[in-house]
């Protein structure tokens, strides 16, 4: 009677889909913050960090060096706060795609350089070089990234259900109603529900 | 909502004229449910669009705040693009703004991107210096000797543009004293340490009275650094020139790995 298809949608807006959302999305979050704050302070050299890379012309890469970690620390704040999660975990989710394809592509070409990942990068001596683990990690990141996309709400969040970013654009619109409906019927356990004062405001009118 | 309910209240009793009373009371009971439900889901379709409303704005918020913070960080980039002085006053053997100290005359070009404090450049030196300048002095090659400054940052310190600035004052002297004093500054290169100077003012025209450097203009030169803003160009000239590590070397045009320099230099010279 449940296939795939209702059990994926039993699983969005269940309690452990939200907890699992809210670690996964304070987690990225904070991981940008990190990264964008020890960068910030260096635009110089987080612009030649970008060069090293070879991959824009030295003015396109100065440019990246000092815009890039001021995004990241807008990104992360909004993903900490839960703020138009879906998007910012999109935005999020390219940019670390964007990151893994400059490691892969640096790592293709011989380079031998420090990611610049969180501060530092440039050339390092032959051998020192480690993609395979800023590879993995990036991945891991993007998959984060992935999962919020799947599943914005969490507790915790400024969002609040079916708000969390681009829900408008229909993809999720349905769960989110029926997450609701459910909850309203009380056929839903859900225990935890920190965005649903609406849903428990509007009960005694039923 | 009341008046829709009104409305309709208002036709039935023309429609079910002819029809039993008992069967009214059904009828109302019906008609109430509908309303309930009409309401129901009017309400949840307020709720819907107000959800959909603030979420929009949201985004739009969002999508602003991160749209700001791009324009400042390119504003900043744009702000640090006019940092480099169009007119400096250059050294002697500097031909051009923002150029490097130019020594030969010779067919064969290289260009040597330095950093006076880099480690890897004192190498490239402590090998090949002696035979570059072999080449400049048989008037085989010219070399042009770009003094980056980069080093300052990551090390903390100022001794990278002192001494790319007392470079070009060597470079007043003339040819010979210049990359005389260029390989005696490497000499005495010391070990990288963060936060410390490597030399200062008086050690650099220390380092130029060893190569018969001296005098008064030679002492204020280094210390009173004329040629701070053709250091700053230098510096900026990096990027253009897609430099991203020293030593960098270029003959004829082609970046040089430093290994192979001298099976390079050999080639472009005899290929003249």
């Amino acid at each position: 009677m449940s296939g795939p298809a209702d059990r994926l949608r039993a699983f969005a807006g269940s309690s452990a889909q939200r907890w699992i959302s809210t670690v996964v999305r304070v987690g990225l979050g904070g991981v940008l913050l990190v990264a964008g704050g020890l960068k910030v302070t260096e635009p110089v050299q987080a612009a030649q960090a970008v060069q090293a890379y070879q991959l824009l012309p030295p003015r396109a890469a100065e440019l990246v060096g000092y815009v890039l970690p001021l995004l990241e620390i807008a990104m992360g704040l909004a993903l900490v706060l839960g703020v138009a999660t879906r998007l910012m975990a999109l935005f999020s989710g390219a940019l670390m795609t964007a990151f893994v394809i400059g490691v892969a592509s640096a790592w293709a070409r011989g380079l031998s350089i420090d990611c610049g990942c969180f501060g530092g990068g440039g050339e390092v001596p032959l051998g020192e070089a480690n993609y395979l683990p800023v590879v993995l990690r990036d991945l891991g990141f993007a998959a984060m990234a992935a999962w919020l996309v799947a599943f914005p709400a969490s507790a915790w969040a400024f969002d609040r259900r079916g708000e969390a970013g681009l829900g408008d654009l229909g993809l999720y619109d349905e769960w989110d109603d029926d997450a609701e409906a459910d909850l309203a019927s009380g056929s839903r356990e859900d225990g935890v529900d920190p965005s649903g004062s609406t849903a428990s405001a509007e009960e005694p009118q039923r | 909502m009341s008046q829709d309910s009104s409305k309709s209240a208002g036709n039935m009793p023309g429609k079910g004229a002819g029809k039993g009373a008992g069967k009214s009371t059904g009828k109302a009971a019906g008609k109430r449910a509908a309303r309930d439900r009409l309401a129901a889901e009017r309400q949840k379709q307020a709720q819907a669009d107000q959800r959909r409303r603030r979420s929009t704005n949201v985004l739009i918020a969002v999508v602003t705040v991160v749209a700001v913070v791009g324009i400042v960080g390119y504003a900043i980039w744009a702000s640090k693009q006019s940092d480099a002085p169009t007119t400096a006053a250059l050294p002697a053997l500097v031909h051009e703004q923002g150029g490097g100290v130019v020594a030969g005359d010779g067919p064969v070009k290289i260009n040597l991107w330095e950093d006076f404090q880099c480690p890897s450049c004192k190498a490239f030196e402590e090998q090949f210096g002696d035979l570059i300048r072999k080449k400049v002095d048989s008037g085989d090659v010219t070399l042009t000797i770009h003094p980056l400054s980069f080093l300052d940052r990551n090390l903390g310190n100022s001794s990278s543009s002192l001494a790319a600035n007392a470079f070009g004052c060597s470079s007043d002297a003339g040819q010979q004293q210049a990359l005389d004093f260029h390989l005696t500054v490497y000499a005495n290169q010391p070990e990288e340490n963060p936060g410390q100077e490597a030399w200062n003012a008086d050690d650099l025209i220390a380092m130029g009275n060893q190569v018969d450097i001296n005098g008064a203009d030679w002492e204020s030169c280094v210390r009173d650094q004329p040629y701070s803003d053709w250091v700053t160009q230098v510096a900026s000239s990096q990027l253009d020139a897609g430099i991203t590590a020293t030593p960098t070397v270029f003959i004829d045009g082609k970046q040089v790995n430093p290994a192979e320099f001298e099976t390079k230099l050999d080639e472009a010279i005899a290929a003249q």
